[in-house]
């Protein structure tokens, strides 16, 4: 590639599989993931410098897939709330596919910033502090936000595995 | 991350996105990020008529973004055009329900009961909330599954609701611009500078995604409007402040009979999203919307929905009842 910074490169290579991961629990789809990480990474190199300047890169580059996410839903106005199991790479129909199919489903049904909220904690392993950060918003709504999403969760649950 | 419920969603997360690869191609990434940047430069070479007429597309959208709530019937909007030909926030439906929601008495008991309905599309889920009067929160999967709760006094809020609480309480009565701090911060740390300054400026700081106090203030007042939802006083202060925010559109309507206030917010509620801190405007605008829908004659809130503009893909409906906790915890609903 002819980018005149080579550390952008090793950034994309670093950040990509991280990104993924929390493009396909906000989206419950793995098509869409590749395309708003895609994107995510188009804007990152748009403001690349800004990036660089960026106290919390990782941050940063969150927010902005979160933002695609967001734009994604004005696009095309739908989201893929039909989440079915076969998206999930499981071999046989165990009661743990069905849990994995119900716990997406569940995430999906969550508000967009609730979901976003559980799946920076909880997937991406930030802080309340972290999240805030990324989010846009006080610690404290990070909180409530989490409240809120873990006791939907729970309550989508068919069986005891988020017993709240 | 302590608790068992919390250590089992991340485990759970972790599995569902297990083995799937991906490798970003970075060629493509470097074209299209080079195209996008021209078209930038072309775009903002020709940026007066430009901007304007977008402007005016954006503020119809919002306009009319959102109150489509399932079973809504918008009559008339409370949305009034300023001389620039956009959107106004129309307060004096909202001011009048707020001073007449401050008139009220405290109401009896001591919390409020919500059964929360979230909804997609094919999917709802039914769960009950208990907000107590002094910042507790209980939940439960079923109503029978409450009292157990109360007993075993499981707090689950952290104490964040009662503070949300708390400030709209303060902002039935109080000086306006401190009660919109209390609400974007009402945590007991010391509310950040940046916070202030935006208040007093509401403008987008340079290299800043944009002004957040307008977003801060917005989500904690429905956090509050839920939890203190049987309690006249909270929905006041709420209202009060919510009619303050700079892009909220009122909508009247009715559902199930009900007449209704569908509260839609804007770009500076719900963040804005440009990243470019010459042109913040540019990428700007709530691709995600939402409105708060609540009965227009008592405040109580009916749902929130949200989902891209001009399609509630996500509504939390409620049903709000005033109770006692002793009763609750008796299974005395």
């Amino acid at each position: 590639m002819s980018h005149p910074d080579d550390e952008y490169p090793e950034f994309v290579g670093s950040r990509a599989a991280s990104l993924h991961r929390t493009a396909y629990l906000l989206c419950g789809d793995w098509h869409l993931a590749d395309d708003l990480v895609q994107e995510t990474f188009v804007q990152t190199f748009r403001h690349w410098r800004r990036v660089q300047r960026a106290d919390n890169q990782n941050a940063y580059v969150k927010r902005i897939l979160i933002n695609e996410f967001n734009k994604h839903w004005q696009r095309y106005r739908a989201l893929p709330v039909q989440a079915d199991a076969p998206e999930i790479a499981v071999p046989d129909l165990s009661d743990e596919v069905v849990n994995r199919a119900d716990l997406l489903r569940a995430l999906l049904t969550l508000p967009a910033r609730q979901r976003a909220t559980v799946v920076l904690r909880y997937l991406e392993g930030m802080s309340e502090r972290e999240t805030a950060a990324v989010m846009r918003c006080s610690e404290g709504t990070v909180k409530s936000q989490t409240a809120r999403a873990l006791n939907t969760l729970g309550g989508c649950m068919k069986h005891k595995e988020l017993p709240i | 991350m302590s608790s068992p419920t919390e250590q089992h969603l991340s485990a759970a997360f972790h599995d569902l996105v297990a083995e799937q690869p991906f490798t970003p191609d970075v060629s493509a990434i470097d074209q299209r990020a080079r195209q996008a940047r021209r078209r930038h430069r072309v775009t903002r070479g020709g940026i007066g008529v430009g901007v304007v007429a977008v402007a005016a597309v954006a503020a119809v959208g919002v306009a009319n973004a959102i109150p489509s709530a399932p079973a809504a019937k918008p009559q008339a909007s409370g949305t009034h055009v300023t001389k620039n030909g956009t959107p106004s926030r129309s307060t004096p439906p909202l001011v009048q329900l707020a001073a007449d929601l401050a008139a009220q008495p405290q109401p009896t008991g001591d919390a409020t009961l919500v059964e929360r309905e979230t909804g997609a599309p094919g999917q709802t889920v039914n769960v009950w909330d208990l907000y107590t009067d002094d910042g507790r929160y209980f939940f439960a999967k079923t109503e029978a599954g409450l009292p157990e709760q109360v007993k075993k006094n499981n707090d689950l809020g952290d104490g964040q609701f009662g503070k949300e609480v708390a400030a709209a309480t303060y902002a039935v009565h109080g000086d306006l611009d401190t009660a919109l701090l209390r609400m974007a911060w009402p945590d007991p740390t010391p509310i950040p500078a940046w916070l202030v300054a935006q208040l007093k400026t509401r403008s987008v700081p340079p290299g800043a995604d944009g002004p957040q106090i307008d977003n801060y203030v917005w989500e904690d007042c429905e956090a509050a409007l839920t939890a203190g939802a049987g309690n006249p006083q909270v929905r006041a202060g709420v209202l009060r402040l919510v009619a303050a925010l700079p892009d909220i559109t009122v909508t009247q309507g009715t559902v199930d009979g009900q007449p209704t206030l569908t509260l839609a917010a804007g770009a500076a509620e719900l963040g804005h999203t440009g990243f470019d801190p010459t042109n913040p405007k540019a990428d700007a605008g709530p691709a995600y919307q939402e409105a708060i829908t609540i009965n227009a004659d008592t405040g109580i809130p009916l749902h929130i929905a949200g989902g891209p503009a001009g399609q509630a893909t996500i509504v939390e409906a409620y049903v709000v009842t005033r109770v006692n906790l002793a009763d609750i915890a008796a299974g005395k609903f």
